[in-house]
Parts: structure tokens; sequence; C-alpha cells
């Protein structure tokens, strides 16, 4: 990610939950709206997944149009401010950005960050009208990034939507599981406000396969959308994964993310703390737990650096934050005493020729165990989805568990579509919310098609 | 949501926005794309009758960059359109039934008296909704005169605009206008007796815009030698808007503007001054015709913050204010007021206050700049330096 603001000096964000980079200032803003080429079929554009015209807002942001230069985002993601912040830039729009060719990328996630900001802070209002009620209702479960940006896009269109969620809040894995450091609440609070302004009905402590069921809706509604994310962490399979002290990310970011004031939690806090896995979720995993008080933590991966699944920004604030990284390393038993986590068995590792990943396969190196101190152990290595509640729900899912979809991301039952991490596996927010407008447009053609 | 059209000279326009007469509407495939985009009509790129050779050169065109941007004003020898009268009749024809909402104004320019009517005629009668008179091409000479440009005399532009008028009849004509003149209200006034409907201000301003320090030719180069050419784009701006404001406040005359307006506010500050329509040539040149989409926002969004319904409404708003230096009445005593929260300790103000105004910036230990009041009358050149926005203020 390009970063032209300016962080929080190192004691102040060292330790701290709130964002460690303040939103632009107007001149920064402006001075780099101003770099900009607006190149003519924009390479940012191609590598933004929702396709926001790039140059568009950001020439309108250097006239100082601000408002205009929202209805673009807007139009195109109802979470321009979130995706300005989190989104992996560095591997989508900047990456393909030609001033690069120059001198350095354009810091677009930071431009629409803080043209979005804007919009959030009451400096302009934006608002967009449906063009035509449409008669048909259509339900969307799950209001994380897949089922909200559904729910906006079929709102443009005309449809009636209700979101149901188990939860008590929108916004799915960023508002429960991302560190507040990396994305306030009030934000999210702000976009889904904008995404209700326009029309969609948010339904809270509706959980599908408890309160709600398929068939009842199937009744009420014409179509339905599942954007039920990845809801349960994978564990290891080995020895010891029970034992007190083992966590799971959830137990972690959650919790965390839930408390009023983070830092005294005598649970989390003290100790040292042996981080497993090398996506993003453990570097989250590893950075929050690095900010509560007496902690050491320590990352255990199977495979180097280069082969990573985490961003390297976001490994490289990792390391700059003072957690190291043991690569080549996995783990093979959780050691206890008094069923407490005492410490864990590892064993070095090998890359071998490229597996179905394409990345080079990890095996042990014969004789290498050894064993590291800990009192904290967190299994970061992925998450899956709830099969069970899929499938006594009757959708049929393939032998290796993945949900059956066609073409138009339609399930095994009629009208019943599926977007997001569910279908997708581990993905990013802004993916999530490309698959809530590619579904959009499916559903549109449902209707045509029913209606010949 | 304001409503962007307009009326100009009776009739009813989607946007007051207008291709110039450039290279962006020298033909048809052009102007359609320009159209498509949403543009409200184009001036065609200056025709004149069959048979005249236009002895064009490359290259034609260098711009002068500013501060690692490029084309802060574009200097052009080009000439008028290598496409003669029987072609842009065509043009004229398919256009018109293809985009019936949108203005097309051919732009001509001609010789003898014969010439200029007839290509009024085929014109009007091809279906052109307007004809603008270039009396103004920087480039070439014409008549008598050479190096003189019909628009630099009253008299030779009341002549020939009444012959174009006499031809035209209920069709509005437009006279295109140079900015270097002692005294453009003398010919806009000159246009008024002729009986035509507007005036443009301006077409490119005669200049010469650099010399190649390699082979001392002057730029653009054409195998080694330059000349003068007609510089556009931003750099203009300036001097297109003193034309048009002293058009609008003293001569009862449809005025269509243009020269260096590249951004939604430059728009703005065209209407405000009076202008009923707003040309554009080097954006589009630079951009692509996709630049209106940015400005049409800005302008939409202009309005609506400020509670207007239409352009019409804030039409020369601002001639009122207009008056000059005498008119200048000075209560007020400005001071230089510098914000510490956002000031960068650049440290710019200071060493331009000091080499370049009065001395009253110090700065302290922290480098911060102070200012002393008695010494500062509040000239502005801190705060027009500053890099950082809204850091220093005058008032
Ligand atoms: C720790 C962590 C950090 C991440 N960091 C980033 C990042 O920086 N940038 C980025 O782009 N992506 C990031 N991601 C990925 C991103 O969060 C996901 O790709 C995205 O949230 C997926 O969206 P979704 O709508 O498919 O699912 P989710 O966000 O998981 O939303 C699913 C929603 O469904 C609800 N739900 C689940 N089951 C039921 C049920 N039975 N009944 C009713 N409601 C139900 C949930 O409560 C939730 O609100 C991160 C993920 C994690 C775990
Ligand atoms: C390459 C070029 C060719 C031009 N040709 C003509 C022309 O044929 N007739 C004319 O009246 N003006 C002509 N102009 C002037 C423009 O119509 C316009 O008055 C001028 O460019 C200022 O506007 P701008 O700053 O928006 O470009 C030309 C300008 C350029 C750059
Ligand atoms: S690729 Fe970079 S320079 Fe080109 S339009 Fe996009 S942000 Fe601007």
């Amino acid at each position: 990610m390009a970063k032209i603001s300016k962080k929080l000096d190192y004691n102040e964000r060292i330790n701290s939950f709130d964002e460690v980079y303040p939103v632009l200032t107007l001149s920064q803003a402006v001075h780099e709206a101003n770099r900009c080429l607006f190149c003519w079929e924009a390479p940012c554009r191609e590598g933004c997944p929702v396709g926001i015209n790039i140059p568009g807002f950001i020439k309108r942001l250097a006239q100082k149009n601000y408002k205009g230069s929202a209805e673009l985002i807007y139009l195109d993601n109802p979470f321009g401010e979130v995706c300005g912040r989190i989104c992996p830039q560095e591997k989508l729009c900047e990456e393909n950005c030609r001033a690069r060719a120059l001198n350095y990328p354009i810091a677009i996630g930071e431009l629409q960050r803080f043209v979005c900001n804007k919009r959030i802070t009451g400096d302009f209002k934006i608002s967009f009208k449906i063009k035509k009620e449409q008669k048909e209702k259509i339900a969307v479960i799950g209001a994380g990034p897949g089922g909200l940006g559904a729910a906006y896009f079929l709102r443009f269109m005309g449809y009636k939507v209700d979101v149901f969620d188990k939860e008590r809040n929108a916004g799915g894995i960023l508002r429960y599981s991302l560190p507040s450091y990396r994305l306030p609440s009030s934000i999210i609070a702000k976009e889904v406000e904008f995404i209700k302004d326009l029309g969609v009905n948010l339904k809270y402590n509706k959980e599908l396969g408890k309160k709600i069921h398929l068939k009842d809706l199937k009744k009420e509604y014409d179509a339905i959308v599942l954007a039920l994310g990845l809801s349960k962490y994978k564990n290891l399979g080995i020895k010891g994964e029970n034992l007190k002290g083992v966590y799971y990310p959830d137990n972690v970011l959650n919790k965390i993310r839930a408390m009023k004031e983070p830092l005294p939690d005598p649970d989390l806090s003290n100790g040292k703390v042996i981080v497993i896995g090398g996506g993003n979720v453990a570097m989250d995993c590893a950075d929050t737990i690095r900010r509560l008080p007496n902690t050491e933590v320590e990352i255990v991966y199977r495979r180097d650096f280069q082969n990573m699944p985490a961003w390297k920004s976001e490994v490289e604030t990792v390391l700059n934050n003072g957690v190291r990284i043991m690569f080549l390393t996995n783990p093979i038993e959780i050691i206890g005493k008094t069923g407490k986590v005492t410490g864990i068995k590892i064993i070095r590792m090998k890359l071998t020729e490229p597996d179905e990943s394409g990345r080079p396969r990890p095996i042990p190196i014969k004789g290498s165990e050894s064993i590291i101190e800990c009192d904290k152990v967190i299994i970061a290595i992925g998450q899956t989805k709830d099969q069970d509640l899929l499938s006594n729900e009757k959708l049929e899912l393939s032998l290796s568990g993945e949900l059956i979809i066609d073409n138009n991301m339609q399930t095994s039952e009629s009208g019943v579509f599926a977007i997001g991490d569910i279908i997708t596996g581990p993905l990013t927010a802004v993916n999530a919310i490309q698959s809530g407008k590619e579904v959009a447009s499916n559903i549109y053609n449902y209707f045509e098609s029913r209606r010949k | 949501m304001a409503d962007l059209s307009i009326e100009f000279l009776g009739k009813r326009m989607v946007n007051p926005f207008l291709i110039a007469a450039t290279p962006s509407s020298d033909n048809y495939d052009i102007i359609k794309k320009g159209f498509e985009v949403g543009w409200g009509g184009a001036v065609f790129k200056t025709t004149s009758v069959e048979g005249q050779e236009v002895p064009l050169k490359y290259p034609m065109m260098t711009g002068i960059n500013y501060d690692g941007k490029q084309t802060m004003a574009l200097a052009n020898i080009d000439l008028i359109s290598e496409h003669h009268i029987d072609e842009v009749e065509e043009v004229v024809k398919r256009l018109k039934k293809e985009f019936p909402d949108r203005m097309l104004i051919p732009s001509i320019m001609g010789e003898k008296k014969e010439h200029w009517q007839e290509l009024v005629e085929r014109l009007i009668k091809a279906g052109a909704d307007m004809i603008e008179c270039s009396f103004s091409c920087p480039q070439g000479t014409l008549g008598d005169e050479p190096g003189k440009m019909l628009g630099q005399s009253a008299k030779a532009t009341e002549t020939v605009a009444k012959w174009v008028k006499d031809a035209a009849g209920d069709t509005p004509v437009i006279i295109k206008l140079t900015p270097q003149v002692t005294d453009i209200v003398a010919i806009a006034n000159a246009v008024k007796r002729s009986g035509c409907d507007a005036v443009c201000t301006i077409n490119s301003v005669k200049g010469l815009i650099g010399v190649d320090l390699d082979t001392f030719s002057p730029l653009p180069s054409v195998d080694g030698k330059g000349t003068y050419a007609g510089i556009t784009g931003p750099a203009i701006k300036p001097i297109a808007l003193m034309c048009l404001s002293e058009v609008a406040q003293n001569v009862d005359i449809g005025i269509s503007a243009v020269g260096g307006c590249s951004t939604w506010s430059d728009a703005i500050e065209f209407f405000l001054l009076g202008a009923g329509t707003v040309q554009i040539g080097t954006a589009i040149m630079h951009y692509g015709f996709r630049i209106l989409w940015e400005i049409l926002s800005g302008v939409n969004n202009y309005l609506d913050e400020k509670g207007f319904n239409s352009i019409e409404e804030i039409k020369g708003k601002a001639l009122p204010f207009l008056t000059t230096h005498d008119g200048l009445v000075q209560e007020a005593d400005p001071n230089s007021k510098i914000n510490w929260d956002l000031c960068i300790k650049c440290d710019l103000c200071y060493i331009a206050c000091s080499d370049g105004a009065h001395g009253a910036i110090t700065l302290n230990e922290d480098r911060l700049p102070v200012v002393d009041d008695d010494k500062c009358p509040g000239c502005g050149l801190c705060a027009s330096i500053c890099p950082v926005e809204g850091c220093i203020e005058i008032k």
C-alpha cells in the first residue's frame, strides 16, 4: 500500500488500538491527486475488482469536487472508505498504476479513503435515486461485505431487500474480527447507514438454521442470497490442541475487538505466545496480541517469506513491530502440564517441488525436532464454512465439501444464490462485494428468464 | 440536480459546453465521438471554399510544462481545416440527422465577400444551427495587410460581419475575436453594429512558446525553423476571462467564451463573468472528450450546493463586482494569518516576504513563521506561494 500520510509516532501507535495512519490532509490529497496521469483505459481500474472509475474520482478530487468524486466511488462500491483502508491495493489497483513507471504508484487507497471520509464527516451528502421500483423481494443472509454489497446493488435495481444476520451489528468479519487499529467500527457503521438509506432493511439476531430456515424464506421471497462467510477456524489435528492456552483467531480478534478498553485483558496478556500460520489472519493475531501488556510473540510458519500468503506490507508491519517469524517450521505437538500449555514441539521443513497451490511443498526434515517454551498458542491456519448448516438447509455439497453452484452462482436450490467467502474461500472484502454485484445482475437475469 | 441545459441565441442546448474549433472537431467521426460522450455542440474546425490550398506544416504543436505537469500552454501553427466546404456540408447533414439536439456550428473564413456569403448559405442549407466566423486566426496572413487579423480592425470587422449576417438571415452568427487588440470592446461594438448575434472570446493568443537550445530554432520547429504560434490552454485563461468580462460589461451581445477552460471551476468562472456557452479545446486535446464528465459533475455539484437551479441563474453574477482599480475602495486592514497547526516549516513564506515583499515575516526558534502586523500590509504573496492548502489566509 502506498502510504503517504504520516504514521503515528512509534510510541503513540505501538501499543494502541487506534488507527495507525491518519486520513490524508487536504494538501496531501490534492498534491497526490495531481500526480495522477488520468490514464486512458486506466490499468488501475482493471485492477479493482469492483471496477471503480479511479482516474475519474482522482481527477474530481484534484479539481476539489469532492462530492462528484465520492459519487463515482460509491457508484461501484458501498464500502468506499472501508476499502480505501483495508484493500490490499499493493496487489490490486496500485500494482497496475502507471505512475509507478515515472516514480511510484499513486496512493489510490489513501485518496479513496480521503474522499469518502469527507462524506462520512458530513462535508457533503450523496444520494442515489432508485430508477424503478420492482415488485420482487429478496432475502440476503449474512451482513458481511458480500451480503451488504449484494443488497446495495439489488436495491439500486429497485428490488426490495431484507438482510438477515445472526449478530447484532452489520459488517461481518470487518465488524467483528478485523483489528480496530486497521478499521474502526464507526467507519463501518457509517457505510452501513448509507446502505440502509437506500432502503435496504437489516434484520439482526436471525440465525439461519436456528431462527430462520430456507424453506420458510423461499415462500416469502423471490430469491435468496447466502453470504454466510467462513465461520469456522481450522484446527491442526495434532496432540494437545484442547489444552488450556490454545486459542483460535476468533477467541483473540473478536474478543479484543469487542472490548471497550482492550489493554489489560488478563487472559490474553502476559507471557510468550506462538502464532501458527502465515496468512493475514495470523499477522493480525500476532500484531493484536503484541499490543497487550507483557507479551512476546513469535510466528511459526512452514514455508519461507517468499511463499507467505499474507500481504507483504502486513508481514513487514508485523516484523517492524517486533514480532519474530520462524520460517520453515511446523508444529507437531502442543505440550502441556496440568492441562495447560507449556510449549510447542516443532520440526524444521524444507521446500520441494510445487504442490497444487503452485507454491513449493514443505516437507519435514527428519530428526530436526525441537521444543519452544510458551504460554499460549494461537492456531491461525485457515477458515472454513459451516457445512452442517448448509446440508441441514438441504443444499448440495460436493464430495470435498464445496457448496455446489452453477455459472450464475445459483445453488442446487432454484432461486438460492451464494456469494463471498463461502464460495471463494478466504479472499478479500472487495472480492466479496464484487460477487455481490455480480449476483445482483444474475438475479435480474433470473427474474427476466422466469418471466418468459 | 440542477438544470444544465441552457438557451443560447434562441436555441436550446443540452448543456453549454461546445467542442472548440480544433482538431477535435475536424471531421464526422471525431465530432460523433464527442457527441456520444455528451458535448452540447461543436464549433467545427474553420473551413474555407474549395480550391483554396491549406499549406499545413508539421510538427505543428509544442507544449509548455510547468512543475511536472504537461501543457500549461500549447502552441500550435495549425491553419484552417483541410476539409473544404463540400465535405463539411456532408458532415453537417449527417450529424444533424443523428444528433438533432446538438448545436452544429461550422466555423468559416473567407477572403472575398462572395466566399463568405457562399459559405454561409451552403452551410445553413446543410443544417447548421449557427455560424462562427474566425476573424482571428493568428497564423497565416489575411487580406491586404500581411500579419494582421481581421479582428484587429473595427472597420474591417464591421464590414465583413455584415456580409455574413446578410447572407445568414435568421441564423445566428458568432464572430470569433482575437484578444490582441487595444480595445476589444470597440471590436465587439463593431460586431454589434453589423447585426451579428454574438462574439466568441477568445481565439488563441499569438506568441512564441520557446526556442530549442541546441538548434536555436523557435518552437515548434519545422525542419530547423520556427514561427509565431497560437497559444492556448490553462495559461491563457486570465486573458480569456478579461476579454469576456470587458465585452459582457459593455456590449449587449451574446458571448461564447473560450480559452483555457479545463476544470469545472474554470467553467463556472466563465459563466459568472457572462459567458452564454463555453468552448473547450486544449483540455479535450490533452485528456479526451471524457473530461466533460468531470466538468459536468463539478458544475452540477456547485450549483446544488449554492442553491442555484440552473446555469442561467449564475450567468454574469460576478460582473457587478468587477470594477476599475480606481473603483476599489479598501476599508479593511488585512494581515497575513498563518496557521501553525498546518505549517510544514518550508519557510517559503519567509523568504518570499523578505525578498519579494515587505520583510514582515521572521522565523522563531522552531522555524515557525511569525508575522509582524505593523510591517505586513496583507499583500497576499505569502498566501499565494504557500504549498499547504488553507495554511495562510489574508484577513
Ligand atoms: C482476521 C481477518 C482479517 C482480514 N483482513 C482483511 C483485510 O485487511 N482486507 C480485506 O479485504 N479482507 C480481509 N479479510 C477477509 C475479509 O474479511 C473477507 O473476505 C470478507 O469479510 C468476506 O465477506 P463475506 O460477506 O463473504 O463474509 P463475512 O464477512 O464473514 O460475513 C458473513 C456474515 O454472515 C453472518 N452469518 C454467518 N452465519 C450465519 C447464519 N447461520 N445466519 C445468519 N447470519 C450468518 C455473519 O454474522 C457475518 O455477518 C480478513 C479476514 C479475517 C478473518
Ligand atoms: C491545434 C489548434 C487548432 C485550432 N484551429 C482553430 C480554427 O481552425 N479556427 C478557430 O477559430 N480556432 C482554432 N483554434 C483555437 C481554439 O478554437 C480556441 O479558441 C483556443 O484553443 C483556446 O481555447 P482552449 O484554451 O480551450 O484550447 C485552434 C486551436 C488549436 C490548439
Ligand atoms: S494507473 Fe495510476 S496514474 Fe494512471 S489513472 Fe490510474 S492512478 Fe492515475
